[in-house]
């Protein structure tokens, strides 16, 4: 049995209800939870005063930018983990944090294998969060999609001079054909035959 | 060299494109919304990142195949010396200048005062040791990431001040996004950053445009598109397809009768968003004439072996990277993709791969595959000469 110290892990995520979830499941690991911003306001300065071992970020934020330039201010600064990705196990470990939106940084000298485990903690409250959004998102995909598939019926109406169940039909064949969502042959048609107010409408929608 | 990992295929999705929400990403959503990807049959999926560390990552680790990168960006992940490489495939420019050196309103006189000139990009830079000088305390100026051409085109100008000159400055990581902010609190007193931002800055009076990007190093490579090499290498066919959508799309971006539907376009909450809308009323529309932005006119695609060297040599310069090699950018850099998709299309592009790199100060002539070809000046600042060593 080592001797456990555990980490002092600053988090930022603006996405308040994920970040309580993962500082819990930290905090039950026995790592200290230094901080927790919204936000990079004061990044630079946080991090030179609190010097945490390790900064969990999600990848969607602008502030990793701030976070990748801090290597260049001072030598103590947390690195990105892709540093550590030199073996197929790690790759594995960070294209997983990668795809779930989870970035890290690490100040030199903390053991990989202590890492991954933060990582892989973060990484499945991160892709709770994940499902839920996705979910969200196809209900709206879904909706876009109605209102792209009512347009290009409308196009190929005007067009073939046929009937709305025509339309559909003729949709729905192109997208056997091209084993394709309707949605997808429906933004084609618009692509194709659609003059100016297609685009108009269906950045309005 | 790293293992090529397999890229996640998503059913329905050809090609996936990573984009940073900047004036110089509308060559891939005007394809996109024009429907040009769809005519060549291909279908993109576009993905905008917060930040160019997130970009990289998702390159790195497959999740995309490729973007609109900062074009020292293909060099920086092929050639890294500090982190494992991912190896890029670069077959054309998607546009060159745009950025601008902006400095905050109460800086700005102070450099007048030392003899900053904006049509003198020497003499600004002695201005600015000089103030930093006078009371005794670097001056705080933003770059985006330290492989970006902004960092590169910031940390040459300085230098030309004199050895010492960088003592007096402090380079500080700020992103795009939060430049406003930053201005605003005093955090920084400049920056070099692309458009809408230098604009911005202006517009709401909190800085001057002092500068423009290519004062420092003339019409120099901007954004281009590079691809993971393995993506490349399995995807001939979809690449030339990629590239000429893309070329097409330059195209059409260079003619300014199409701007008022490009500003449209861009402020919709998927690309650019607030940051178009926040320019309402602004006379130049979206480009700045002190920029000098383009994406297609005198040869701006065409992707010079000499030109990628440059930029490797400023990286090697400021710690990134080893000394490049000829056959390094050899292998990151590919002329001939771009000269085989230009001849489909009808337009020419120059015979030779690369070129002594400072020579010329206005728009010159070379020879093309079907006759004489246009190609715009390259002036470096100082008069610097780069020879490329191939």
């Amino acid at each position: 049995m080592i001797d456990f110290q555990p980490l002092r892990i600053l988090l930022i995520d603006n996405d308040a209800d994920r970040a309580a979830v993962v500082r819990k499941a930290l905090v039950e690991e026995g790592h200290e939870v230094i901080s927790q911003r919204p936000d990079a306001t004061g990044l630079t300065a946080a991090v030179a005063r609190d010097e945490p071992d390790m900064i969990i970020i999600d990848m969607d934020l602008p502030d990793r930018d701030t976070l990748e330039n801090m290597s260049t201010l001072n030598a103590h600064a947390p690195r990105p983990i892709v540093f550590f990705a030199q073996e197929q196990s790690d790759r594995n470990t960070i294209q997983a944090a990668v795809r779930a939106g989870v970035s890290a940084y690490v100040v030199d000298g903390i053991q990989p294998k202590r890492v991954r485990g933060i990582i892989d903690t973060a990484v499945a409250r991160f892709e709770m969060f994940q499902s839920l959004r996705t979910e969200l998102e196809q209900t709206r995909t879904a909706l876009e999609e109605r209102k792209l598939i009512d347009r290009a019926k409308g196009l190929i109406m005007k067009r073939e001079g046929c009937n709305e169940d025509e339309a559909y039909r003729v949709l729905q064949k192109a997208a056997m054909d091209h084993s394709q969502r309707i949605g997808q042959i429906a933004e084609r048609v618009i692509a194709m035959f659609g003059d100016k107010d297609a685009e108009k409408i269906r950045r309005a929608s | 060299m790293t293992d090529p990992i397999p890229l996640r295929r998503h059913k329905g999705f050809t090609v996936r494109l990573g984009f940073v929400p900047l004036l110089d990403s509308a060559p891939l959503i005007i394809a996109r919304e024009l429907g040009l990807f769809f005519r060549e049959g291909l279908d993109v999926e576009l993905v905008r990142e917060a930040s160019w560390a997130s970009l990289r990552d998702k390159i790195s680790f497959g999740l995309l195949d490729g973007a609109h990168m900062l074009a020292p960006m293909p060099m920086a992940m092929s050639l890294a010396t500090d982190r494992p490489r991912t190896p890029i495939t670069m077959g054309m420019v998607l546009s060159r200048n745009g950025n601008g050196i902006t400095v905050s309103s109460s800086l700005y006189p102070k450099l007048v005062e030392c003899g900053a000139d904006p049509n003198d990009p020497l003499a600004s830079a002695k201005a600015l040791v000089e103030v930093a000088q006078r009371r005794g305390s670097p001056i705080q100026l933003a770059s985006v990431a330290p492989w970006s051409s902004h960092d590169l085109q910031l940390r040459d100008w300085v230098a030309a001040a004199g050895p010492d000159a960088r003592n007096h400055l402090q380079i500080v990581p700020v992103s795009p996004v939060q430049m406003e902010d930053a201005f605003r609190a005093g955090a920084i007193e400049g920056c070099c950053v692309g458009e809408p931002w230098n604009s911005l800055l202006e517009w709401q009076d909190l800085g001057v445009i002092l500068h423009a990007g290519h004062q420092i190093w003339q019409n120099s490579p901007e954004k281009v598109l590079g691809m993971r090499k393995d993506w490349a290498d399995q995807h001939t066919e979809i690449h030339q397809r990629l590239i000429r959508v893309l070329l097409r799309a330059c195209q059409w971006l260079d003619n300014p009768e199409h701007h008022a539907a490009l500003r449209d376009i861009l402020s919709d909450e998927r690309y650019l968003g607030n940051q178009v809308k926040a320019l309402d009323g602004h006379p130049f529309s979206l480009f700045h004439p002190r920029l000098h932005q383009h994406f297609f006119r005198d040869s701006a695609n065409f992707p010079w072996l000499s030109q990628a060297h440059w930029l490797a040599t400023r990286l090697a310069r400021w710690g990134q990277l080893d000394e490049p090699s000829a056959a390094d950018i050899r292998g990151i850099v590919k002329p001939a993709l771009f000269r085989k998709a230009a001849r489909s299309m009808g337009i020419d592009a120059p015979r030779i791969d690369a070129k002594t790199e400072g020579h010329h100060r206005l728009p010159y002539v070379l020879e093309g595959g079907d006759g004489p070809v246009n190609i715009s000046g390259d002036s470096l600042l100082g008069e610097h000469i780069h020879h490329w060593p191939g």
